[in-house]
């Protein structure tokens, strides 16, 4: 017999509609002592496929408090080599493990010839890259048995290669795999910025009846020459650019469980509840959309 | 047009330090020279995977300072990337690895600290289950003792160093704390690291006990595990070594199997 188990006192059924926040390690110890009122939690895949350890128990005793949503960022879904098989197993026990409303990949790429390189690296654009995102979105929804989002880069640069927008490869991928999509408003408004383009395009582009999740985190402001680059590093508040896109993308999308991230610097567990409700207010404040598409479980 | 995997494993080569590469002129920016865009993506991997070393090895940063720190991680995470993107299972070879730089040779027990911070990693990870009472003991029958009865707790790991190496490593963790009282002629060490629930505990044990330990480990049944105690020292007492093993946690319950790892690398 193992440990006693409470995953029969989780707090089941589907991501709420409303703004929930990353959980960082700094944060688990209060967050279990305190339970504050956030409406769900989610939790890098990959901190947590360890066989056991206090970090397994206490996410255990989390999740009997709050819907938990997994996000994974070391699948390599645009990798052109297979799937990682055991990762996918691991994957696949997390999942069964803590029964997560939401389970959500990156479209980049972070393996090669067996190494892994800790980044989201930028995928060309193009029909070979495409097939290969499809074919492993499908690996992965049928090991886990259940739909994926898939969340948009931030880029620094285009990528050799490519010949089609990436709304045009995100809508491709969503319609012939059937996953949803998880829309990072920061990464829009982040690479709109690198790359030159207009991030209301982008939007206009995208099938929002897809989306399933939004995120929303700080990002890092580095001068070059006259010019910006901005670096996704999710290690301060939210812009107020940001926070107008995500606004404007509310509009479309009508209200959608939205994440604060902030991985790096992090800060004070209120601090990271105090944007969760900005982000709630925002949420709030619009009516919901008619017939969208819930990529929930 | 470049295949998928050729461009792939062109960033790859990059990223993990290839002096040239025509692949970095190939990334379009309006704002970052083109051979800027993929060093973005160099300094990451160097720094986040730096970082990740360091969460593990605290004492090792700390004896070396961050800077000293910093530049042989980064060295190491281009020689041995990481496999998985499990990170608490990265960095098994880092010990051996500060081993065999002659810029550390004056700090010879660091490679020691570093495998004594490994096995706290790996004890932190591990397997959970619950742990062996005394009464439990007591209660089962003396056949539980043959070669498949007593099994040591999933969390255990053994360092041996010819060094104080455990006093060194709580020093480090704890900056301050009289680190000029630790004679280095004070060794050597048998610790025992075991997590039996939720603290990780490291103790240094006799050399029989360490032997009884490893034979363990290494799969002998119990009997010729305290064998190999005795034939290390004479003077070895397996009532007295049982009874703190025991109260420390090194046993796994008879009722208790460990649950299936999700993580076939920290087993």
């Amino acid at each position: 017999m193992s440990l006693p188990s409470p995953r029969h006192v989780f707090a089941n059924g589907p991501i709420p509609v409303c703004a929930g926040i990353g959980l960082k390690f700094e944060h688990i110890r209060e967050i279990i002592e305190t339970t504050p009122a956030v409406a769900w939690l989610e939790v890098h895949a990959e901190n947590y496929m360890s066989a056991g350890g206090p970090s397994i128990q206490a996410l255990e005793e989390i999740r009997r408090h709050y819907p938990l949503s997994v996000h994974g960022v070391g699948l390599s879904i645009g990798g052109a080599e297979p799937l990682d098989r055991a990762h996918l197993e691991r994957l696949k026990r997390l999942v069964e493990r803590f029964e997560p409303g939401l389970v959500s990949e990156h479209l980049a790429w972070c393996a090669s010839g067996g190494d892994f390189l800790n980044d989201l690296l930028p995928l060309p654009y193009n029909e070979e890259a495409l097939a290969t995102v499809i074919a492993h979105v499908d690996e992965t929804q049928d090991a886990l048995g259940r739909a994926i989002l898939i969340e948009n880069p931030s880029l620094y640069a285009g990528v050799p290669g490519s010949e089609m927008t990436e709304p045009a490869f995100l809508n491709e991928v969503a319609r012939r795999t059937g996953c949803g999509l998880l829309l990072d408003v920061n990464n829009v408004f982040v690479s709109a910025s690198n790359l030159g383009f207009d991030p209301c395009d982008y939007l206009g582009q995208l099938d929002m009846g897809p989306v399933g999740e939004i995120h929303l985190a700080g990002h890092h402001v580095r001068p070059f020459g006259d010019q910006v680059l901005r670096i996704d590093d999710h290690g301060s508040p939210v812009s107020d650019d940001v926070w107008a896109l995500f606004g404007r993308t509310l509009q479309s999308t009508g209200p959608v469980p939205t994440l604060i991230e902030w991985d790096t610097n992090v800060p004070a567990l209120g601090t990271l509840l105090a944007e969760a409700g900005r982000a709630e207010h925002a949420l709030s404040s619009i009516s919901p959309r008619g017939g969208r598409h819930v990529a929930a479980a | 047009m470049l295949p998928l995997r050729d461009l792939q494993q062109s960033v790859r080569d990059y990223v993990l330090g290839a002096q040239s590469s025509s692949i970095a002129h190939s990334f379009q920016s309006p704002i970052v020279p083109a051979e800027d865009v993929l060093a973005i993506h160099r300094n990451n991997f160097r720094a986040s995977l730096s970082e990740a070393l360091g969460s593990i090895y605290p004492a090792v940063e700390n004896l070396v300072g961050e800077t000293c720190f910093n530049a042989i991680a980064g060295r190491f995470v281009e020689r041995h990337p990481p496999d998985s993107p499990v990170l608490s299972a990265y960095g098994d070879a880092f010990p051996e690895f500060l081993d065999n730089q002659p810029s550390l040779s004056g700090i010879p027990y660091l490679g020691d600290v570093g495998r004594l911070e490994w096995a706290w990693n790996e004890a932190f990870h591990a397997a959970d289950a619950l742990a062996l009472t005394p009464e439990e003991l007591c209660q089962a029958a003396s056949d539980c003792w043959d070669d498949h009865g007593l099994i040591l707790h999933p969390s255990v790991r053994l360092v041996a160093s010819g060094y104080p190496v455990s006093r060194v490593w709580r020093m480090a963790r704890h900056p301050g704390e009289h680190p000029d009282e630790i004679d280095l002629d004070n060794g050597p060490e048998h610790l025992v690291i075991v997590r039996p629930r939720f603290e990780v505990t490291v103790t240094a044990v006799d050399p029989g006990t360490f032997s009884l330990l490893r034979a363990l480990k290494d799969g002998c049944g119990f009997h010729a595990a305290a064998e190999a105690a005795l034939k290390t020292s004479p003077e070895f007492s397996l009532e007295g070594s049982l009874g703190s093993l025991l109260a420390r946690g090194t046993f796994a319950s008879f009722t208790t199997h460990p649950e299936d790892p999700i993580n076939d690398g920290l087993s």
